[in-house]
């Protein structure tokens, strides 16, 4: 294992709270909240994975908060049906083979909602948003009671949302704030860089 | 190539602005030096991006002062020279055969004065192309291909928009097999050219509705919310790519040019104001 300091960024020397203030930072940078149906996701837990160790060997044992198993199970939203029609697919969009379930949705002559659903989820993996949008819309017509079409669908919505290092947040606003603030707030700090 | 991949210039520390002009000096400088003067013109702050991105996690930042032809009279600071085979002697070698490619398409599809304008700038960069061909040519076959298949892709107007987008994304996500940290890269580069070809084509599609040109977005049914959205989500797909690679000399800055930089430009491209002031204001 590497140095437990300099995977946390810090020197050996650093007090607690700084330590605590390096191990947190890097956890929200890793959290699997950010790597959900990410096909890196795997390349995040192990740094998460990581980061928790270092912190323990640093605090001798102490409580992490972010427990090192409590974040390892991503990636497992489509295995809720295992023995459904489309287990294969489900289990191909687990393992990241998309393309084989996509070859599988192709050949599959029965297409109703959880077949609209799965290549949403298809697409949804692979960043091609307007397409999963389109499947994933038709999924919950098809069947409006179905709570994981309807899920699927909003957290597309808020997808993706990356961490963002301290003072790299600014641009997007937070979620309540309107194309009408952003122009605002450029308005005013254009005039700000006019007045040097 | 299109130049939306630059940093948010108010947000970076006067030092960094310093050394990110350096890099763009030193990759002109690159240019010039291993493909000749022609070369030089080719030069965008996409590739300065790439050579920051793909620069060694070890490799220190040296800057030096040397002449430049487009400013003779004061020197200006430039990355001092480097080892064979490093990241800024790379993005060049990439960055001409992508504008050679592109070339190579403009003059196959724009009018005729395009189309010869082209003709004459690939007959300029030839030889310049050609070494770079022979020092990388899995890309530039990879990148043929790629662009063979966009244009059929492009002319196919039952394909979805994300299929055409596809096309163009590995184009961008084939430079990761020539690095040590493939699988990361490959996810930053396939969503950046992502990126780079949807916005590219939001920010063409007043002007090419008005000449009667084609476009990808052009009758496909997709609005600006949803294309927004679509692109939001890979700018973050790129930032938390990004976050998994190791610390290099240029992290901050790659920062400011996906967390800032990028976002700028998606508000400038939909406000129709991009062109007038390309992010230089905020």
């Amino acid at each position: 294992m590497n140095d437990p300091y300099s995977v946390l960024g810090v020197a050996p020397s650093a007090s607690e709270d700084e330590i605590k203030k390096a191990y947190r930072e890097l956890a929200r940078k890793y959290h699997p909240d950010n790597y959900h149906d990410n096909p890196l996701a795997d390349l995040a837990s192990e740094k998460m994975k990581e980061i928790n160790e270092a912190y323990d060997a640093i605090t001798k044992g102490g409580a992490s908060g972010y427990g090192g198993t409590a974040y390892t199970s991503g990636g497992q939203a489509y295995a809720r049906q295992p023995g459904g029609e489309y287990a294969a697919v489900r289990s191909a969009i687990n393992s990241g083979d998309l393309d084989y379930a996509e070859q599988i949705l192709n050949a599959s002559s029965n297409q109703n909602a959880e077949w609209h659903f799965l290549l949403g989820s298809v697409y949804f993996r692979r960043g091609w948003l307007t397409e999963a949008s389109r499947y994933f819309q038709i999924a919950v017509q098809l069947d409006p009671t179905n709570a994981e079409y309807r899920s699927a669908l909003a957290r597309m919505q808020s997808s993706g949302a990356a961490y963002r290092a301290p003072g790299f947040g600014g641009m997007r606003g937070g979620s309540d704030c309107s194309v009408c603030d952003i122009c605002t707030a450029m308005m005013c700090a254009d005039m700000c860089c006019n007045c040097f | 190539m299109f130049g939306y991949i630059k940093p948010c210039t108010p947000e970076l520390k006067v030092r960094e602005l310093e050394r990110f002009k350096a890099l763009y000096c030193g990759v002109c400088r690159a240019l010039g030096k291993r493909y000749g003067l022609a070369a030089r013109f080719v030069l965008s702050y996409d590739f300065v991006f790439l050579a920051a991105l793909l620069w060694e996690p070890d490799g220190a930042v040296e800057v030096r002062k040397c002449r430049c032809p487009a400013s003779l009279r004061r020197k200006r600071c430039v990355c001092a020279d480097y080892a064979d085979g490093n990241s800024v002697d790379k993005s060049a070698g990439l960055g001409i055969i992508l504008a050679y490619h592109k070339l190579r398409d403009n003059a196959r599809d724009e009018g005729f004065a395009k189309a010869a304008a082209a003709g004459l700038a690939m007959l300029a960069l030839r030889s310049a192309y050609r070494k770079a061909a022979r020092e990388f040519p899995a890309f530039d076959d990879s990148v043929r291909g790629r662009l063979d298949a966009l244009d059929a892709a492009e002319s196919d107007p039952d394909l979805p928009l994300d299929a055409a987008a596809d096309k163009f994304a590995l184009l961008l996500a084939d430079v990761a097999d020539t690095t040590a940290e493939p699988r990361v890269l490959h996810e930053l580069l396939y969503h950046l050219g992502r990126w780079i070809y949807l916005i590219d084509a939001r920010d063409d599609l007043t002007e090419d509705a008005q000449k009667g040109r084609a476009n990808a977005l052009t009758g496909r049914g997709i609005d600006d919310a949803s294309l927004e959205m679509t692109l939001t989500h890979s700018n973050n797909l790129v930032i938390s790519a990004f976050e998994l690679l190791a610390e290099t000399a240029w992290s901050d800055i790659i920062r400011n040019i996906i967390c800032l930089g990028m976002p700028v430009a998606q508000i400038q491209v939909f406000a129709g104001t991009w062109k007038r002031n390309k992010g230089r204001k905020i």
